[in-house]
């Protein structure tokens, strides 16, 4: 439960730095992309400090997360908004075979998330995995093509946050597998280990942002 | 055990009848302010419903199932208002804070009729810090609702994510409430100083908005 709370406060403290560091970018730039970031960062704190402060009130879990889930459902739709704000039209190459490989990439997304979902459902709720596999897998889709499509001269501007969303996306699904062996304690350590570099993860998007700014 | 069918039919008469007989604009407010009190009404029964359904005590479901079924319960005339209505931006925002009003009003009504009376400073820590939540969560959600409603394809997305955002406010401040001493003091005053900045800055932008058209 101790390293529980000091993960989940670390968390809570670098994303209040977080949002401070985007409140300061907003009122230089004004940019909708800092204001996408913001929300992202405070629904993703919120369902953070809830879970938190139930964990500190009643040490223990929330028994119903449906609250905490909620806003992280609001984090990562924000950061779809994030990302689906700098995207361009896919680029039409010259060679029609590559780009069909191309295009299939980004359905792997959905198909990951479709399949971890089942995983999941076979050993908890079924309704939040279902909603949680349909937003990630959107999410996963946009970035995917993002990464994989994008106009190749405006790709290195945004390659950034596509890196930081993806790998912060793969972090989510690492924790969540990890959790559910949670008797293990090699799986836990682990748990704590995803954690804590989705905690650093919040960082890069400040800097992924701001490199787009700089360009 | 305080029936609330009876307090909301003493509150509601007179507004009822005043609404009858006074001009559009007044009529609308008070319409709107009735809405906000019938849906605190219904919020009972809905999150009753749910917290039997899940076999959780009355600890639980007030901080887990409530701000859930609350926001979302306040949220439904404004879109109906919107969606059928279209009206203009100051309408709406005015519909939504009376509609936070009217629900707060009946939730500190039906809190007075179930507990003592007597200690005036609880009963005020409480009155404004339920009042303040209920108007913070309204001006997030009409925050987020003129800023993502211009584009159709960050609409339903936008708007989703708000609610979210709001019924994890909501529920951060329930867990604060529901314990005494010094953390009824914290959840209290936390959108209260929220409703003071924004009307502080608000009132400073509209003086510099003022300055800028007499100059």
């Amino acid at each position: 439960m101790m390293i529980e709370n000091i993960v989940n406060t670390a968390q809570i403290v670098t994303l209040l730095f977080c949002v401070f560091c985007t409140l300061f970018h907003i009122t230089r730039s004004r940019s909708r992309s800092w204001i996408t970031l913001l929300f992202f960062y405070i629904s993703y704190l919120l369902g953070d400090f809830y879970w938190q402060i139930c964990l500190f009130y009643y040490n223990e879990t929330p028994q119903i997360s449906v609250v905490s889930d909620l806003s992280w459902y609001a984090a990562y739709i924000f950061m779809y908004l994030l990302i689906k704000r700098n995207m361009k039209q896919p680029h039409s190459g010259k060679d029609p075979k590559a780009n069909r490989f191309r295009y299939g990439i980004p359905c792997l997304g959905p198909l990951f998330t479709a399949a971890m979902a089942v995983f999941y459902m076979l050993r908890g709720e079924i309704v939040s995995n279902i909603i949680y596999a349909a937003i990630m897998g959107m999410l996963f889709y946009t970035i995917l093509v993002g990464l994989f499509l994008k106009d190749p001269r405006s790709a290195q501007k945004h390659r950034p946050l596509f890196v930081s969303s993806l790998g912060f996306c793969m972090l989510e699904y690492a924790e969540w597998t990890t959790s559910c062996f949670w008797e293990n304690d090699i799986c836990r350590n682990a748990y704590y280990v995803f954690d804590l570099l989705m905690t650093l993860c919040f960082l890069l998007f400040i800097h992924a942002l701001q490199t787009e700014d700089t360009e | 055990m305080s029936y609330i069918e009876n307090i909301y039919i003493c509150l509601s008469a007179p507004i009822l009848i005043a609404a009858v007989c006074l001009k559009h604009e007044w009529k609308k407010t008070l319409i709107f302010l009735l809405a906000g009190m019938t849906c605190s009404l219904l919020s009972a029964y809905v999150s009753s419903f749910f917290a039997a359904a899940s076999y959780v005590d009355t600890v639980t479901a007030a901080h887990a199932i409530a701000p859930a079924v609350e926001e979302i319960m306040k949220f439904l005339p404004v879109l109906f208002y919107i969606l059928l209505f279209e009206p203009e931006k100051k309408d709406a925002v005015n519909a939504i804070m009376m509609i936070a009003v009217g629900f707060a009003t009946f939730e500190n009504v039906c809190f007075l009729a179930s507990f003592d009376t007597s200690d005036l400073i609880h009963l005020m820590i409480r009155g404004f810090g339920t009042g303040s939540m209920h108007v913070v969560c309204g001006l997030m959600l009409s925050v987020g609702l003129f800023i993502l409603w211009n584009q159709i394809w960050l609409r339903a997305a936008g708007v989703f994510a708000v609610l979210c955002t709001s019924v994890t406010f909501h529920a951060v401040f329930n867990v604060f409430v529901s314990h005494p001493g010094i953390s009824l003091w914290i959840g209290c005053s936390i959108p209260f100083v929220i409703t003071a900045i924004y009307l502080f800055y608000f009132r400073n932008k509209m003086t510099s908005s003022e300055t800028a058209s007499l100059s």
